[in-house]
C-alpha cells in the first residue's frame, strides 16, 4: 500500500499580542501561514536565526515553510514579551 | 554680526564669550574665561510611525508635518532638534523616504535616532541611509553651549526590550569621565532608561548601569519616546521625561490590558500628540514646555 504524505499549511494567527497556537508543531516541509489579526503592526522573528517576517502591519499574512527539524523559538521584534514555538519533526 | 547669530554661535562653540549691549546700542562682544550665562534651547520631536494608517491616526504625515511646521514657526529657532525615533512604522524604504522629506524642511539642525520601528529585519540599513550617523555605533555624544549631550541607542538587540550593551555602557563611561560633576549632563534614547513599566516592554534592561554612571553628576535630563506620552520622574539628581508622540497616544501604563494606539476623537488626539521645547539654563536645570498641536 502506497502512503503519500502531503506538506500541509498550517495557520498561525496574532491577535491580542499573543500568536495562537503559541506552540505548534509540524512535520519538515510543512507550510506556516502567519496572519496578523491584530491591530497593532507585530513581526514573526526566530531567535538567533535568519528567519524573519519583517513587519507584518494589520491584515498582513507571512509563509514560511519549514523543511529542517528542530524547535524553533519566535518572538515579535516590536513586542519582544510576545513569544511562540514552532517544532519541527522529520 | 547679529544678535541671534551671534548667541548661536556662542552656544555652539562653548566658548566663554561675556556680552554687553552699549547704551548707543552697539554690541559688545568679549572672550572670557567662564560658561556662558545663556540658557541652550532645543526641540524634542518622537515617535512618527511613518506608514502607521489606523484610526488612532489615519494621517500621521500630516501629524508630523503640522509638528514641523510649528516648530519652523518658533519666533527663535532652536539650535537643535532631535528626533528620538520610531520614525517609521514598519521600517520601509518609502516609509523612511517620506519621513525625510517632511523632516528635511525643518530649519534647525536635526539629530535622528532610531527606535525598534526603524530597525525591522535583519539589517539596520535602511535606518541609516535615511539618516546617516556619524560614527559607525549609531550612539554619539557633542557640546553645545556649556551642556554636554549624549544619544544612545537602546534597540540594537530588542529581544531583552530596550539594551544599550556592554560596547555602549563602556563608551559611555569613557565619555562621562572627562567631564566635572557641574557640567549640564542631557541624554537622549528612545526607550525609557528606568523600569518605567517593565510589563509593557517600557524599560531598558541595562539602563540601571547608565543611570549609576550619571548618578554623580549634579543636574542631568534623560529624555526618551517610545511611550507616546509625557511621563516625568525623578531620581536624585536626574530628570526623566519621556516624550508625546506625533502620531498618536499610548494608554496610560497599566491603564489597558496591552499597550497600542489609543483612539481619540481627532481634537482630543491633537492635543496628545506634538513636540516640545526644552531650555537648559547654565546650571544645568531644564525646562520643558510641551506643544501639542491642538
Amino acid at each position: 500500500m502506497l502512503h503519500i504524505v502531503l506538506a500541509a499549511t498550517l495557520n498561525v494567527v496574532i491577535r491580542d499580542f499573543s500568536y495562537t497556537p503559541m506552540a505548534l508543531t509540524v512535520r519538515a516541509g510543512d507550510t506556516v501561514h502567519f496572519v496578523n489579526r491584530d491591530s497593532e503592526a507585530h513581526t514573526v522573528t526566530v531567535q538567533g536565526g535568519k528567519i524573519d517576517s519583517g513587519g507584518l502591519d494589520t491584515g498582513d499574512a507571512w509563509s514560511y515553510r519549514f523543511t529542517r527539524p528542530g524547535k524553533y523559538a519566535y518572538f515579535c521584534s516590536l513586542h519582544p514579551y510576545m513569544r511562540g514555538t514552532i517544532v519541527v519533526r522529520p | 554680526m547679529k544678535r541671534s547669530a551671534f548667541l548661536e554661535h556662542v552656544a555652539w562653540t562653548g566658548a566663554g564669550i561675556a556680552y554687553s549691549l552699549s547704551a548707543a546700542g552697539i554690541f559688545h562682544g568679549t572672550a572670557v574665561a567662564q560658561t556662558p550665562p545663556q540658557a541652550i534651547d532645543f526641540v524634542q520631536i518622537s515617535d512618527s510611525h511613518i506608514g502607521f494608517h489606523q484610526s488612532a491616526n489615519p494621517d500621521v504625515s500630516a501629524t508630523l508635518e503640522a509638528a514641523v511646521n510649528a516648530i519652523n514657526a518658533l519666533p527663535q529657532q532652536p539650535q537643535f532638534v532631535i528626533h528620538t525615533g520610531d520614525v517609521t512604522h514598519l521600517s520601509k524604504a518609502g516609509q523612511f523616504d517620506t519621513a525625510k522629506n517632511i523632516l528635511g524642511k525643518l530649519r534647525a539642525p536635526l539629530f535622528v535616532l532610531p527606535g525598534e520601528h526603524d530597525f525591522i529585519g535583519s539589517d539596520r540599513k535602511a535606518f541609516y541611509e535615511a539618516f546617516p550617523a556619524d560614527a559607525q555605533t549609531g550612539w554619539r555624544s557633542w557640546d553645545g553651549g556649556g551642556v554636554h549631550f549624549i544619544a544612545l541607542v537602546n534597540v540594537f538587540d530588542f529581544e531583552n526590550m530596550g539594551l544599550l550593551g556592554n560596547d555602549q555602557l563602556a563608551w559611555l563611561e569613557r565619555d562621562l569621565r572627562a567631564h566635572k560633576v557641574s557640567t549640564p549632563i542631557v541624554v537622549f534614547a528612545h526607550v525609557p532608561l528606568y523600569a518605567l513599566y517593565p510589563q509593557w516592554g517600557w524599560t531598558t534592561e541595562d539602563g540601571a548601569k547608565a543611570i549609576a554612571l550619571l548618578r554623580r553628576f549634579d543636574c542631568v535630563t534623560v529624555l526618551n519616546g517610545h511611550i507616546h506620552q509625557v511621563v516625568r520622574y525623578q531620581e536624585g539628581s536626574i530628570s526623566f521625561a519621556t516624550a508625546n508622540a506625533t502620531a498618536y497616544p499610548q494608554p496610560k501604563p497599566g491603564a489597558a490590558p496591552k499597550p497600542g494606539p489609543l483612539a481619540l476623537p481627532h481634537a482630543a488626539l491633537l492635543q496628545a500628540i506634538g513636540y516640545r521645547n526644552v531650555e537648559v539654563q547654565p546650571d544645568g536645570r531644564a525646562g520643558i514646555a510641551e506643544r501639542t498641536l491642538g
